[in-house]
Formats: C-alpha cells, sequence, structure tokens
C-alpha cells in the first residue's frame, strides 16, 4: 500500500504518575540543545498540557512530532511522521517505529524521568491520511495485513488488531508482540546522540 | 485509486474558490522555480492565510546559544527570511464566528493531517492551524472550500475576519440580529478590487447594542453599531458608523462618521470608506498605515467629506442592496423545543457551570451556553465530539467568541444538564466562562515572530492558579477580565481588560528577563469603550504576585459597588504604581536564576556570549540611572493625563522621550547637555541614522515617534493627543532599553 501522508506510532507509560508533565520541557528542550536525534531537524517544544486529551508536550521537528501526549486518555509517547520519501505503508512504519522506540530509549536514560517506564511490546498505529485510507472496512484489512506482514519479518508472536472508532477519527491499530520490540532500532539510529 | 485531493474535490466547491486555489497552488510551483518574486509571493500566500511562524527564518536560541535550522529547503524561501520548509501558521477565516457542524468535522481532520492536532480559537473569532506545511496548504484549502470556508483575505493588506457579537440574534440588549448584515458585507468586500491596494489591513465589527463589549465596534477600523430610528411611525432599521479605532501599539479610540445609516446603504458606505483608505492612506511607512492614522491625519471631518465625495461617485452595483429582500428569510430555527428545565437531575458542578456559562437567551425555553476553552485551544476530537453535540442539540447554531471560547446558541433549557454532562466527558464541561479565570490571550513567543514574551506561558500560569482558588474569590474579583499579549501589538487586547499584560523585556547585567508591562483600567464594556494606561514593567516570574497584589488591595479598598476603573481611577496611578515598585527591582541572574526564563519554557531566557562570572551587570549603570529618569516623567505624564491637564501630559511624555533619547547618547557621548535640538540631533545621527535604534521589525517607527513630535509640537494638545504621546512615549522608552541592551548589552537576541 502506499505509504500514508502521515503516520502516528504510540508507545504507551506504564506509569506516568511517576512523572509531572512539566518535566518533559526541559527534557525535550534538552534534547534541541545537544542535537539528541541525528538525522532530524530539531525546531521547538509546544505545550498543549493544559488540553484535555490533546498532543501533550510535543517536539516539533522537520521530519515528524515526537509527543509526549494524552490521546485517548492514555499517557504515551508518539511519534508523527510528517515529512519522509517512504513510498509504502511497511516503509513508512518501519521509520516510524524506529525513531519512537529509539525515544523511548532516551526518555529512559534521562536522569530527570528516572522511574517513568514505557512500554516496548504494544504499539498503537494510526494512518493520518484520509484520503488514501478512508475508515472502512477494505481499508482496514489491507492496512491490517500490510502491517502485520512487516512486524511478522522482523518479531515473533506479533498480534495486531484495528482499534474500534468512529468512523470520523483516523484509521488506528493495536499491535501486540510477545517481547520488547526495542530491536527494531537501526544501529544507525540507537548511535545518535 | 484516488491520488490527490485535487481530483476527489473538483467541482466540490465553488468555481471561483476553487479557481483561486488552482492559481495559488501554481504559484508555488512557479516560487520554487525561482519564477516568481519571493516579495509578490509573501503578499499573495498572506492574502491567502497562509502565515509565517517563529523561527521561520531558521534561527532560534536554545537557550544557550543561537543555532541555524538548517531547512532541508535550502535557499528556497517563501518570503523575505521565511524558510520554505518552515512551519507556518494557516488562518481560517470565519465570518462573524458562526461554524456549521460539516464546517466542524472537517476543520478537526485538517488539524490532525495538516497540523499538530490543535485547533486555536483567535480573537477575531478566526481558527489557526499551527506547523503546517506550505506545500500542504492548497489541499487543506480545498477540503475548507468543499463546506464553504475560505482563507482568503485571512491575512495581509485586506479586510480581515469581519467580526460580531456571539449573541446577536439572542440577545436581550440588541436592537436586532446583526449576523446577516455581517454576512452580507462579507461577500461583497471578499475580492473586492477596492480593497486590494491598501497600505495595511483593514479591521471591520458589528454589534447589536452600545453598552456590552461582544462587538467591540469602538476598537475597529470600521464599526457597525446597530440603531433604529423612527420614520413615518415605521421602525427603520441602520447603524451608528464608528471609523478610525484599533489597538496595537498605539491605540485608538474609534470616531462617529455617522450617527445613523440605513441598513441598505452600509455596503456602499463601507466600499466608499475603502477607496479612501487605498487612496490616501500610507503606503510606505507600514507602521502608520492603519486606517486610524489617515483618520487622525486627515481629521474627521474631511475624512467625511472624502467619503460622502467618494459615495456620490461610486457605480451602481446591484449588490448594494440586494441581500434586504433575503433579510426576512434569514433566522435560526432551533432544533428541539424550548422546554423549561424542570428537577432534572443534574451531575454535580452543573450549578457552577450554570451560572458562569449559561446565558438565558431573550427567546423562553432557550439558553446558548459557552464552552470555556484553554488559551483558545481544543483538539480534534474534541472539535469532533462538539461537533456532535451541537448536531443533536443545536444544529449549526455554532460560534467562535472573541473571547476565544465557542459558544452553542439554542439549547433547550431542558437539555443543559445533559449538555453539560456531554460536554464534560470531553474535558470541555469547566466552569467559569467570562470571569477572571478566562483569560484571552494572543500566541506570543510559542508561534508568533514578534513576540517578546510568553503570554500563553504566563496566561496558563494565571488561569492554573485562579483555577484553583476560583471558589473562593470575592465576587469583585471574579467578575474581572485579564488579557495578555505578547508584545506591544496588542493582540490579545490587553488595553481593554481590567487588567492587561503585555510583554517586553530588561536588561540585567548580560541577561535579559522577560517582562510584562501592566495595563490596569480598560473598560470591557461599551464596546471597548476606553483603554487602559501602562503603569510599570514587572519580571515575568512574579506577575502572580502582582495579580494577587492588585486584586487584593482592590478588594480590602473598594467602596460598595465601586467597580475596578472607578477603584483604579480613584487610587491614582501614582498609588498604584509604589504599590507595584517593590516587584520592579532585577536580581542578578546568581541570585535568581528562575527569573531569568519565561513561563512553560526551560531555556534561559537569553544569553550573552560574555559568559555569566564575566557579567557587569551588578554595577549600576549610568543608563540605569538615567532612563529611571525617562520613566518618571513618562509616570508624571499618566498623572497629568488621569487629572485633565493634557498640555501638560503631552509635555511630560515628550519629556521623557528626550531623556530616554539621552540616556541612550550619553552611552557614547557624555557631554550632550540638556537643550532638545542638542539631544535630538545627536540621537539622530548616532542611533536613529546609523539603525542602531531600529526594531528588528518595527524598524525605525520608535525612534520617529520622538522625531516627530520634536519636529511638530502641537497647537494645543487635548485628551487624545496628549493619551497618543504618552503611549509613543512608553514604547520609545522600551525600544531605548532594548537598543542600549543590543549596543551595550551584548545580547544574542
Ligand atoms: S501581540 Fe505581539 S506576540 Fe501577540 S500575536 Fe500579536 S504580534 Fe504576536
Amino acid at each position: 500500500m502506499n505509504a500514508p501522508k502521515r503516520l502516528r506510532v504510540k508507545l504507551f507509560v506504564d506509569n506516568p504518575e511517576a512523572v509531572a508533565v512539566e518535566k518533559i520541557v526541559p527534557v525535550f528542550q534538552r534534547w534541541i540543545q545537544r542535537g539528541a536525534i541525528k538525522n532530524e531537524l530539531l525546531i521547538d517544544v509546544a505545550d498543549y498540557k493544559h488540553v484535555h486529551h490533546g498532543p501533550g508536550i510535543l517536539l516539533i521537528a522537520h521530519e515528524g512530532d515526537y509527543a509526549y501526549q494524552f490521546n485517548d486518555g492514555r499517557v504515551g509517547l508518539s511519534y508523527t511522521l510528517k515529512q519522509h520519501d517512504s513510498a509504502t505503508l511497511e516503509e513508512a512504519l518501519s521509520t516510524a517505529l524506529q525513531r519512537v522506540l529509539f525515544a523511548a530509549q532516551l526518555v529512559h536514560k534521562e536522569s530527570q524521568l528516572k522511574g517513568l517506564r514505557i512500554a516496548l511490546d504494544t504499539i498503537q498505529v494510526s494512518l493520518l491520511d484520509r484520503l488514501q485510507y478512508p475508515h472502512d472496512g477494505e481499508t482496514i484489512e489491507q492496512a491490517q495485513a500490510a502491517i502485520t506482514a512487516l512486524l511478522a519479518s522482523t518479531a515473533d508472536e506479533v498480534e495486531v488488531t484495528a482499534v474500534e472508532a468512529d468512523s470520523r477519527e483516523p484509521i488506528s491499530f493495536t499491535v501486540k508482540s510477545a517481547k520488547s520490540l526495542e530491536h527494531l532500532i537501526a544501529p544507525a539510529e540507537v548511535n545518535a546522540g | 485509486m484516488t491520488t490527490s485531493w485535487k481530483d476527489t474535490l473538483q467541482n466540490k466547491m465553488a468555481s471561483d474558490l476553487e479557481r483561486q486555489i488552482d492559481i495559488f497552488e501554481g504559484q508555488i510551483e512557479l516560487r520554487k522555480q525561482g519564477k516568481l518574486d519571493e516579495k509578490v509571493f509573501a503578499e499573495t500566500r498572506l492574502r491567502r492565510g497562509v502565515y509565517g511562524q517563529r523561527y521561520d527564518n531558521g534561527q532560534r536560541h536554545d537557550g544557550l546559544q543561537t543555532r541555524t535550522l538548517e531547512f532541508p529547503s535550502g535557499d528556497l524561501v517563501k518570503g523575505p527570511d521565511t524558510h520554505w520548509d518552515a512551519p507556518g501558521m494557516m488562518r481560517i477565516k470565519i465570518p462573524y464566528g458562526g461554524m456549521s457542524v460539516d464546517q466542524m468535522n472537517v476543520m478537526a481532520d485538517l488539524a490532525e493531517e495538516y497540523a499538530d492536532d490543535i485547533l486555536h480559537i483567535t480573537t477575531r473569532q478566526d481558527i489557526q492551524l499551527h506547523y503546517v506545511h506550505i506545500d500542504d496548504t492548497p489541499d487543506l484549502m480545498r477540503r475548507l472550500a468543499q463546506v464553504g470556508i475560505t482563507t482568503q483575505e485571512a491575512c495581509g493588506n485586506s479586510v480581515r475576519n469581519i467580526t460580531a457579537c456571539h449573541l446577536t440574534g439572542v440577545c436581550h440588549d440588541e436592537k436586532f440580529d446583526v449576523s446577516p448584515y455581517a454576512d452580507a458585507l462579507t461577500d461583497f468586500l471578499l475580492g473586492h478590487d477596492d480593497i486590494q491596494d491598501f497600505g495595511r489591513k483593514m479591521k471591520i465589527a458589528f454589534s447589536g447594542c452600545e453598552e456590552h463589549a461582544c462587538g467591540l465596534v469602538k476598537m475597529h477600523d470600521i464599526g457597525f453599531l446597530a440603531r433604529t430610528v423612527e420614520k413615518d411611525g415605521q421602525e427603520v432599521r441602520g447603524f451608528t458608523v464608528f471609523v478610525g479605532g484599533g489597538l496595537g501599539t498605539v491605540p485608538h479610540q474609534a470616531k462617529v462618521l455617522a450617527d445613523f445609516v440605513a441598513e441598505d446603504r452600509i455596503l456602499p458606505l463601507a466600499q466608499a470608506i475603502s477607496r479612501v483608505f487605498a487612496r490616501h492612506g500610507e503606503k510606505q511607512n507600514r507602521n502608520r498605515a492603519r486606517l486610524k492614522f489617515l483618520v487622525s491625519k486627515l481629521g474627521l471631518e474631511e475624512f467625511r467629506r472624502l467619503v460622502m465625495e467618494e459615495l456620490e461617485t461610486l457605480p451602481a452595483d446591484d449588490r448594494h442592496a440586494g441581500y434586504i429582500d433575503e433579510l426576512d428569510d434569514y433566522g435560526e430555527e432551533p432544533v428541539r423545543q424550548g422546554l423549561t428545565l424542570n428537577g432534572e437531575a443534574v451531575d454535580d458542578g452543573f450549578y457552577d457551570w450554570y451560572r458562569t456559562n449559561v446565558y438565558k437567551q431573550r427567546q423562553s425555553g432557550y439558553s446558548t451556553i459557552t464552552v470555556k476553552l484553554p488559551l483558545g485551544d481544543l483538539t480534534s476530537w474534541q472539535m469532533r465530539q462538539l461537533a456532535d453535540i451541537a448536531e443533536e442539540f443545536v444544529g449549526d447554531y455554532v460560534r467562535t467568541t472573541v473571547e476565544q471560547n465557542i459558544v452553542l446558541r439554542w439549547v433547550s433549557d431542558k437539555d443543559l444538564p445533559e449538555v453539560y454532562k456531554r460536554l464534560n466527558a470531553v474535558g470541555l464541561g469547566s466552569a467559569g466562562a467570562n470571569t477572571i479565570v478566562d483569560i484571552t490571550t494572543c500566541p506570543g513567543t510559542d508561534t508568533c515572530k514578534l513576540g517578546i514574551a510568553s503570554s500563553r506561558g504566563l496566561t496558563g500560569e494565571l488561569s492554573k492558579r485562579l483555577e484553583a482558588k476560583r471558589a473562593d474569590l470575592p465576587k469583585a474579583v471574579e467578575e474581572l477580565k485579564i488579557k495578555v499579549s505578547g508584545c506591544f501589538n496588542s493582540c490579545g487586547q490587553h488595553h481593554v481588560a481590567d487588567i492587561g499584560f503585555f510583554g517586553n523585556s530588561r536588561r540585567s547585567g548580560n541577561h535579559k528577563v522577560p517582562h510584562f508591562q501592566v495595563v490596569l483600567g480598560g473598560q470591557w464594556q461599551n464596546n471597548g469603550g476606553s483603554y487602559g494606561l501602562a503603569i510599570g514593567a514587572v519580571p515575568a516570574k512574579v506577575v502572580p504576585d502582582v495579580l494577587d497584589t492588585i486584586t487584593r488591595t482592590y478588594v480590602d479598598e473598594r467602596l460598595d459597588d465601586e467597580n475596578f476603573q472607578a477603584w483604579v481611577e480613584r487610587k491614582g496611578k501614582r498609588a498604584i504604581k509604589d504599590m507595584l515598585t517593590p516587584f520592579m527591582t532585577l536580581p542578578t541572574f546568581m541570585e535568581a536564576p528562575q527569573m531569568f526564563t519565561d513561563w512553560g519554557d526551560s531555556r534561559v531566557y537569553s544569553i550573552s556570549d560574555i559568559g555569566i562570572g564575566e557579567c557587569a551587570g551588578e554595577v549600576v549603570s549610568l543608563f540605569s540611572i538615567e532612563i529611571s529618569k525617562a520613566e518618571s516623567a513618562h509616570f508624571d505624564a499618566l498623572i497629568a493625563l488621569d487629572e485633565g491637564d493634557y498640555e501638560l501630559a503631552d509635555q511630560k511624555a515628550y519629556q521623557a522621550m528626550l531623556l530616554a533619547a539621552r540616556a541612550l547618547v550619553r552611552t557614547q557621548f557624555l557631554d550632550v547637555g540638556d537643550d532638545p535640538d542638542n539631544i535630538v540631533n545627536e540621537f539622530k545621527t548616532r542611533f536613529y541614522d546609523t539603525q542602531l535604534f531600529y526594531d528588528p521589525f518595527a524598524k525605525g517607527k520608535f525612534g520617529r515617534f520622538l522625531l516627530n513630535r520634536h519636529e511638530n509640537p502641537p497647537q494645543q494638545a487635548d485628551k487624545d493627543f496628549a493619551h497618543s504621546t504618552i503611549d509613543e512615549a512608553q514604547l520609545f522608552i522600551e525600544a531605548t532599553h532594548s537598543a542600549e541592551a543590543r549596543v551595550n548589552g551584548v545580547i544574542t537576541s
């Protein structure tokens, strides 16, 4: 399938109570100062913590946005791929996954966020492109098959289920893996920062 | 398989909009190929609502140093110094704030697919999306056009979104519903030939009544205030027409151009005013190019004469009164029967919400409810949920407000508990609308290129603290309005708040400290009936304490039912300034580093190339001593204005500018002396002509305040003139601080 215009992957935080959301702002600002994420142009931090179930704290990059966010009432770390030259859904997903998993590693290393645990075995994937990915049964089926195929080739025992939602919402899937998906991060990304 | 929105939406929108968007897409291509001049392209995109955003010049201070953002687009720009790939802002025009359910759903999708999932309501009832890439804008426009929304003339030198009271049509006090008139004028002026050659933007508003604020006609370039007169025993509808109002750096109260203009004559009148503005308005100097300056320059009489002359020569146009025949068809049909609230079970918090967020319409059994939005923001998901609630309970009668909220009109009273429950479930049920906790704010340093301090950060902090004690706030405090702007440009409308703040900065040693000017006593009532005056600047981080002090003292000292403006007037600015003086002290970086960051931002606000250890800031400089004399003179001017001595007020304000200029000159030339001619001459040669005094955005504007006043002293200073000189002196002093910091402080941002 063609790559969607935008794609979001979200990891869930196990224990959001461990860290106040305000603490994320200086962490993201430091990532910009340090150039903690190579190959991406980190631009700015946007603070939407005042919005209910919103994007929380965003680290805006040219290629995509990182967010410590609250969509659906679940705290998580997400990456929204915005500018990319991926031809297929699989490529786009693979890039986004690597980036969010790498960001999760960075979070786990942050002393200011000590104790915060991001689960690396569950991912929510959302396809933000209503033109190519309208919310209908056929599209969901095809996308689900493509995502399953990609992950089955890289990880064991992966289950991909479509998230039931209002048809105006973007198509979303929950990916559950028996093991951590951390190994999906490419070596180049691991060495970054 | 469908590959583009262009194909999908072909012929599914008004043909003129479709053509305009195709043209714009073509211009994007031409610009990419270097075949369209960057300045021409910039004006083109602005006129389509495609705006720049902070850091789009590729420079950002990260708290340690100013870094270049290496956008992949390289040298390609979308305007002077504006990188192609830099995220930008898309402004969506919502005429008089009216939105349908379909439009809400589409805008929710757009925020998700092209922006950051947030829809932001502005003080002009627009909706803004941030972090949008310019390449996405044609599709974004197509999807809007499909539901009848245009972004045309949302920015640029054009007629901006025409605003109107959000309660018009349901209000108890109005003369009549102004919505169809705002609608007709919007249609008539959109893309009109006579509005294409303005030197600056033009803002127009409609209001249904005189005494309340919703329409704010007195702070607009053109304001239409509903009025009726009796003629031959019949009620005739029309408007009192105001011109030349505006906030901005130097606020002007609008003046009455015509006491009564019949309803079928307002379109030609607006056209005639537009022609006069295009023909006689300033074109070279942007800072003097708004209509308010033209009205001041020509005088109201001459301006009126020109407009009347123009009116007589306007070519006949069927559209001038064409809409009048359709007025009888205009009306809103509620989707549910208006039934009274009668013993229905209610959720916790309902009555508190009911007290502040529910307005009983003049139509029995119906209410308008305000959905209070923190900082004017809501998510795509919330917008969809709100669209669902609207569809079920009120239909398409949803409006944005100039206080950055959304209202649902025509809610049956019986449904109020259910609507409250539903809003609460999606995080939109917070109480306190239209009270002190419901603070208006511009985008400030978060996204605005001109922001000096974080208006949103401050607003977030003040809201949090006020919400925490809302239940215990005295009524007199609860009723106050706070409005915050990130700089002197007043987009947060701080001039018309009881308590207003606008961002600026001061120097302490080799660092800058974010500050907010405290502006007290502005009037929201009477359509923004009078403007507040700046009392003094305090560091951003002490603003919550300053607010506490002001409100506590007000409550302690107010007499019976004395309102805030009356208390400010009675107490006097000198005493208020004394009250704030303890907050104005600047610590050194070593003493209080937290003062050197802004609200909601962990970066050091600004840092010099000279390290902190070498900071000489603990030594009070000659400049600091001298500039304080200018600030005192400015303060004396405020007192004189208060006391009605306008000549003295003007003189003191002029003296304040002279003293500030002298303070600056003496950093280079100690023996400048006291002669005004010498001071102005030295200032001009050393700082103005060399552009050292230039503000990065306002350029030489602030310097010219002194030069103009020195060269053209008034024959006689009336209240308006003195007020203007005082405002100009304030800005001149601010600019002096900035210039001194730039020249002598080695400050990097
Ligand atoms: S007031 Fe200043 S900071 Fe705020 S939006 Fe206007 S120009 Fe930007």
